[in-house]
């Protein structure tokens, strides 16, 4: 019997020794495979992502800003009773009871998201329900404070984060930062544990962008506008304000705008910019040009008369009208009554090729040096030579197209004394150094002359109640791209100047595309500039230069 | 009445003291494996769900041990038919619906109030007290196959039987295992048990839906790659367990395995837990612990000059040390994967209950060695 024992004995010792071999070949000898095996199950690597800048205006106010928030995520396969949670979830999160139903049904699938960017209290009672199987994840989403008054400026982000428009877009890379990596450490469900992190390096924070926007001059801009564009049913409006002296974009408002924080219901159309990415004719606006070069060039004094030759030119088989038959007018009062014949005859005294040529220095034309996606820069129609039936059209704003942004620019150097304006929208770029462009009295008399306008011209409607005020409206048939010509009834109403008008601190244009009921700009676009210059000027601590209490 | 030498009349301590280190050591490693997951699972909220019950029931254990190796062995050998014949009793309600209590597709426990329990574990030490009383009784029929082997054959064939019903085919494979071990060391001619064997094995065939199971299995540990998401998962797991550990271990606690990658952590798998946290070094200290208990059993077995007292000593050790061989060759892949615990470690009162119990009757056996 003593035998038959033994030999279990020696079985289970054999045994034990090959079980103990076993753990050497595994712990020993092949321990630094295992640990890898094991390395590569536990742990994952994970984009640390970095908290997107801000978008701040000149004072340092939030235009835009990323906040902390949770998005509700779920591992289909082990939730319990997928019907009752999507009840739960429904009545939380206010979306209906489907949009959640069909991907817990997904028994095979690891990861559905259910909502991004939910609401403290939402995430809130959801953690309090305790839900098998449904996750939360940190994230952070984009606030624009402002909403639809700084939306066709700022842009957007993608939920993702990615600045898809505007500032948002041009700023991308900066706004971003650089993303960290960090090990997570994770459970066989891909479920990291707590404080399981190890980072590896850490993320760098995307940095502030300040632009030189004053937001309460944005919003002034964007509401005066806002009730112009409904009031007139227009396709459009556009309105932009510059400090002349500095060329900093202080305001850029473009209608109709949309709620940038629940942007996803609009479309790219929507989402236009119109100061930058929309040309207009500028109509009469463009006589100011014509006046500038000629006064500049010694062609005209203000108390030379012109004859406007009943209101009626014909150049060739061109035929130029003024809006009312007027016969001898000084000078001053061509630009103050805006007579296409009276202006035409001087653009003759200047010529075609000099008039184009001091467009281009004004920055008809040309590239704008603004980093706003799809800015467009315009052109000015003729070659090197030009007949008079061209240079008669460029003089009255027409053959030439513009961006609001472009027009404010033109008459913000007729209100700093004639020095070229580089426009500038992020606060801390280099200004290039100012250079003279208009001679100094040439720029005074304009001045004093678009000041006419606007107080006993055609301009009268842009009268600020405080403040004087220089400018001029301007009224162009509306060219429609679609159609590759101009469109019977339709029209585009600009208006741009300053104020005030003897020391001038901003320089504006507004465009109002296609209204409905105006027919001049100086019903449409008139009103809209005074009240803009009024409430900006105040607010601004001007003291009002007409005596005004304000 | 023949004329005995003079008792040795004191139990083996050494036993007793290594067995509760053992199972001390097993309550540590129980919470340690099972904490974060007991604390996870809505079922127990709790990370102390498992260790509270293993302590338990090692305190039941140590009771029982300490009684055990002090009361004489035929006083519960006098017991050990009516203790059987309840536990079969027992085997069979478990797997009625409505009284056995059905959990991951096998009908396991039995619940009495508060405490539930597997009727499958006690039989293990049940049966082998009770074949060994039944070979002392008919000793020198031994070699009658009618009188003998058949049997307790069909005893334990039946036992085997109602275990693989619950479904818990390990269980009745290694009691099989242990039986036959004990008719060979009992001295039933081996060329009886061959014929029996063999004669079994159209029964096995008749069955074999039953056993696909096993056939995958099988052929999942002869050939991993083909089954890495499926069944040789637990075992590439185990083994990514263990070797990690290298030789000192990623220290008690700091396991990661136990994240849910080991199915059954602080159950089936605890030694791997082991290797991956306490190293080479702790896994061969768990070994030793076992090689120490398996060889003075033996040595006892082989000292004892009592037939029955011989066959009980060796009885105990092989109930309590063989699962430890399938257990741990399981854990670092040299058997296919089989639901088989490791004794006095893993979590499980009615094993630990058994197991101490068993190892009371080994230590108190050592009071009729020779002075």
């Amino acid at each position: 019997m003593n035998r038959r024992i033994r030999l279990i004995l020696v079985l289970g010792g054999l045994l034990m020794a090959g079980i103990c071999v076993r753990l050497v070949h595994l712990q020993l000898l092949q321990g630094a495979v295992y640990a890898r095996a094991a390395f590569n199950e536990h742990f994952r690597l994970v984009n640390r992502q970095p908290r997107r800048g801000s978008i701040l205006d000149r004072e340092g106010r939030i235009l835009a800003v990323s906040l902390a928030s949770d998005s509700v995520y779920a591992d289909p396969k082990i939730v319990r009773n997928p019907d009752e949670v999507s009840q739960q979830l429904s009545e939380i999160l206010s979306i209906p009871v489907e949009t959640f139903a069909k991907p817990l049904a997904q028994k095979n699938r690891r990861f559905c998201w259910l909502a991004r960017n939910i609401t403290p209290s939402q995430s809130e009672a959801l953690h309090r329900l305790k839900l098998h199987g449904v996750f939360f994840r940190k994230e952070s989403q984009r606030f624009y404070p402002a909403g639809p008054d700084t939306a066709g400026l700022i842009g957007i982000t993608t939920i993702d984060g990615e600045g898809i428009e505007g500032i948002e877009r041009t700023h991308d890379r900066s706004l971003k930062g650089t993303p960290g990596m960090e090990l997570i450490a994770h459970d066989a469900f891909a479920r990291p544990y707590q404080g399981s992190a190890l980072i590896l390096h850490d993320s760098e924070q995307g940095s502030d962008v300040q632009i030189t926007i004053d937001l309460a001059l944005q919003h002034f801009a964007a509401e005066a506008l806002r009730r112009a564009v409904e009031s007139e049913q227009a396709s459009w409006g556009a309105a932009v304000i510059l400090n002349p002296k500095s060329g900093d974009i202080l305001a850029m408002a473009s209608e109709p705008s949309y709620e940038p924080n629940t942007f996803e219901s609009t479309s790219v159309e929507q989402r236009r910019n119109h100061c930058v990415m929309d040309l207009v004719e500028p109509g009469s606006t463009f006589k100011a040009i014509t006046f500038a070069i000629a006064l500049a060039n010694r062609l005209v004094s203000p108390e030379d008369t012109i004859d406007c030759q009943g209101g009626s030119l014909w150049i060739g088989n061109a035929h130029f009208e003024d809006w009312k038959k007027f016969s001898i007018l000084p000078v001053r009062d061509v630009l103050v009554f805006s007579s296409n014949v009276g202006t035409i005859h001087i653009a003759h005294r200047v010529g075609g090729l000099q008039l184009s040529e001091f467009a281009r220095q004004l920055g008809f034309g040309q590239d704008v040096p603004v980093d706003i996606p799809g800015t467009q820069s315009g052109f000015i129609r003729g070659g090197p030579k030009w007949s008079q039936t061209a240079t008669a059209s460029l003089s009255i704003g027409y053959g030439v197209s513009t961006t609001a942004l472009q027009m404010a620019t033109a008459y913000g150097i007729f209100a700093n004394g004639g020095y070229r304006i580089s426009p500038r929208l992020v606060l801390n770029e280099p200004r290039p150094a100012s250079e003279r462009i208009i001679e100094e009295n040439a720029a005074g008399t304009l001045r004093s002359l678009l000041h006419e306008v606007v107080s006993r011209g055609t301009g009268h409607l842009a009268d600020p109640v405080y403040y004087t005020a220089g400018g001029k409206t301007g009224t162009s048939r509306r060219y429609d791209p679609a159609r590759g010509g101009y469109q019977e009834g339709a029209i585009t109403c600009l208006f741009a100047g300053f104020a005030p008008a003897d020391n001038p601190q901003i320089a504006l244009c507004i465009i109002i595309d296609n209204p409905k009921h105006g027919i001049w700009a100086s019903q449409v676009a008139a009103p809209v500039f005074k009240e803009i210059v009024d409430r900006s000027l105040i607010y601004l601590g001007i003291p009002s230069d007409k005596g005004v209490a304000v | 009445m023949n004329r005995v030498a003079e008792p040795n009349r004191t139990s083996d301590h050494g036993i007793l003291i290594v067995s509760l280190i053992m199972a001390g050591i097993g309550v540590l490693m129980v919470y340690d494996a099972s904490a974060v997951s007991a604390a996870l699972r809505d079922k127990f909220s709790d990370q102390y769900y498992f260790l509270f019950r293993q302590a338990l029931w090692m305190f039941v254990g140590i009771i029982t041990m300490v009684l055990m190796s002090k009361i004489p062995i035929e006083s519960i050998q006098r017991f050990i038919l009516p203790a059987l014949l309840l536990n079969i009793i027992l085997l069979i309600l478990v797997l009625v619906p409505g009284i056995g209590v059905e959990a991951g597709g096998a009908r396991r426990w039995l619940r009495l109030g508060p405490v539930s329990m597997q009727p499958g574990e006690p039989i293990r030490l049940l049966l082998p007290v009770y074949l060994a009383t039944f070979f002392q009784r008919r000793r020198s029929e031994i070699r009658s196959f009618r009188r003998v082997l058949l049997p307790v054959a069909l005893v334990t064939v039946s036992v085997a039987f109602l275990l693989i019903l619950q479904p818990k085919v390990s269980s009745a494979l290694l009691i099989t295992v242990l039986a036959t071990v004990l008719f060979f060391v009992a001295g039933i001619p081996i060329w009886q048990m061959l014929v029996l064997g063999l004669s079994g094995l159209p029964l096995l065939a008749l069955n074999l839906d039953r056993f696909h199971y096993i056939y995958q299995r099988l052929t999942a540990w002869l050939d991993p790659s083909s089954h890495v998401k499926g069944l040789a998962y637990q075992s590439t797991q185990s083994l990514i367990a263990i070797g990690s550990g290298g030789f000192f271990g990623v220290g008690l606690g700091q396991g990661r395995q136990k994240m849910f990658y080991l199915p059954e952590a602080h159950t089936d798998f605890i030694f791997s837990v082991i290797g991956e946290e306490l190293g080479f070094i702790g896994a061969l200290a768990l070994l030793g612990g076992f090689t120490f208990l398996f060889i003075r059993g033996i040595q006892l077995s082989l000292r004892l000059e009592q037939f029955v007292d011989k066959l009980l000593a060796f009885a105990m050790t092989t109930l309590v040390l063989f699962p430890v061989f399938v257990n741990t060759m399981v854990a670092t892949g040299l058997f296919p994967v089989t639901g088989v615990p490791l004794p006095l470690i893993s979590f499980g009162g009615s094993a630990l209950v058994t197991d101490m119990t068993a190892l009371g009757i080994l230590s108190g056996l050592a009071r009729k060695l020779p002075a």
